[in-house]
């Protein structure tokens, strides 16, 4: 069974009954995945945080208006965080991790209270996002919902519209470049 | 190969290390979840998408949309219903028959004043022919004993209620003559000479000049005239259509003696012997002035004809 296509969609239906089961299991399964998503296009925690706040909002708002007959839940559901997304970047004309501007890095590094900021982990965290920033658009969002957000090709499949043979070369090429970096 | 592994290894590190630094704060997603869950289950949220405004002025009362169209549709399907069991016109013992008189009801209730004796007549008749048709229906009776006597016990109790509602739509016919198609035939004196007397004299000369043109003075009492004509005619008609039934219904219930007759029935002949002689007695002057003014005007040609009927008689 397709948990990702059949699942989520009984969980929704439940949802839109106002199940708080399993509205705990989309909450439990969605929300690190999309907070990961938000943190590394904005590059900074509290953003990231309402922005994954107002997703699981809009989700609540917009769960009447969800057919499993028109697709899976959870690629509709991704489809709601990346406008979300863009919509953020309209009002705040904030600055995804792709910017140039070294402040997005430093507030990322900076707001970071979840692990042991060593520095030589600091280091390597910024090693990494330097690399990253280097990638095209596509490929940023690509590593931030693959490596990220633990998507699979066939999620990404549904959500970028992309054939999953397409993706698995995007994402063997993000890795080599990421290994020819840090040798 | 072991130079590609680790190299493999370390870059899956960096990443996991990464991830690591991505992930959400414990007490965060503790918040959210407690936040995401209390409005998941919040019933007013739940159901926001499925409403529908349904009264314009008051666009926060809302019902759940399903529930809106389910009445909508029964609305409509029992106005169909209705509409087909009055054009039927059917019988008391089809199962439509109570959706008629609903019907019969709000057609009553929805009618202007001045159209509600015309369709108190209409359902009097029918209830007449409905009378006339249980008694049919109780000669033909078939079957065991015990099934007829149970007939015989409904149709008796359907005969009561139609019996009942013929009096009450007859009645209504009644009073509507007496208070207000003739209200000074039954209450008042008869109008004074002046005002019936000299209108026909200028109407007269009228008729002999066609080129003459009203005067101001003429028009109110001419169109007083021809409404007082139209109304004792209407009263007429109504009262010898009810006498009709009175007596189709005294027919059918063998009260062919007047003595018989039970008060209500002598009260409503009463009521309507005034208006029929006052129209026979007064009928040559007012018919006459009211068919002189017919003429001039060219209009009513129907009650004209019924006049000249009644002249004639």
């Amino acid at each position: 069974m397709d948990l990702f296509t059949t699942d989520f969609n009984k969980e929704a239906e439940k949802l839109k009954n106002g199940d708080k089961n399993a509205a705990g299991k989309i909450f439990n399964h969605f929300s690190p995945k999309i907070f990961s998503f938000f943190m590394t296009r904005t590059a900074q925690r509290e953003t990231a945080e309402d922005l994954t706040q107002e997703v699981f909002l809009k989700l609540l708002d917009k769960i009447g208006t969800f057919d499993k007959n028109l697709g899976g839940f959870s690629s509709w559901f991704w489809q709601i965080a990346k406008n979300t997304l863009i919509d953020h970047y309209r009002e705040k004309k904030s600055f995804p991790i792709s910017d140039p501007d070294i402040a997005a890095k430093k507030s990322l590094i900076a707001n970071s209270g979840n692990m042991q900021k060593t520095a030589i982990e600091k280091s390597e965290v910024e090693e990494i996002i330097k690399i990253v920033k280097k990638f095209s658009d596509e490929e940023q969002e690509i590593f931030s919902l693959h490596f990220l957000s633990d998507l699979s090709y066939k999620e990404l499949s549904k959500m970028l519209n992309k054939s999953e043979g397409n993706l698995r070369v995007v994402v063997h090429r993000i890795i080599q470049r990421i290994r020819k970096s840090i040798k | 190969m072991i130079k590609y592994l680790r190299e493999n290894l370390k870059t899956r590190k960096r990443l996991r290390l990464l991830k690591k630094y991505f992930e959400p704060r414990k007490e965060f997603l503790k918040e959210a979840k407690i936040l995401f869950l209390h409005k998941a289950t919040a019933k007013d949220i739940k159901l926001t998408r499925s409403r529908v405004s349904v009264f314009p002025l008051f666009p926060s009362l809302k019902i759940p949309a399903y529930a809106f169209a389910s009445v909508m549709l029964l609305l409509v399907m029992s106005a169909g219903t209705i509409a087909l069991a009055e054009k039927q016109n059917v019988s008391p013992e089809n199962p439509l028959y109570n959706l008629k008189r609903v019907g019969e009801k709000m057609q009553v209730q929805l009618a202007p004043e001045t159209q509600k004796t015309g369709l108190h007549q209409k359902f009097a008749k029918r209830r007449l022919e409905e009378i006339r048709h249980i008694k049919s229906e109780i000669q033909k009776t078939d079957g065991d004993e015990y099934s007829r006597r149970k007939l015989a016990e409904k149709q008796q109790k359907t005969l009561e209620e139609l019996n009942k509602d013929f009096r009450k739509d007859v009645t209504f016919v009644i009073e509507t003559i007496e208070v207000q198609i003739m209200p000074e035939e039954t209450t008042q004196a008869p109008a004074p000479p002046s005002v019936t007397e000299e209108p026909p004299k200028k109407i007269e000369t009228h008729e002999s000049q066609p080129e003459h043109i009203q005067t101001p003075e003429e028009i109110p009492i001419k169109n007083e005239i021809i409404s007082k004509s139209i109304a004792e005619k209407r009263a007429e008609n109504l009262c010898q259509s009810v006498l009709e039934m009175i007596g189709e219904h005294e027919e059918m219930e063998n009260n062919f003696d007047s003595r018989n007759s039970d008060s209500n029935w002598r009260e409503i002949k009463n009521k309507c012997s005034p208006v029929l002689e006052k129209n026979n007695k007064s009928g040559d002057n007012g018919q006459k002035k009211f068919k002189k003014i017919e003429n001039n005007d060219g209009k009513n040609k129907s009650e004209r004809n019924d006049q000249n009927d009644n002249d004639e008689d």
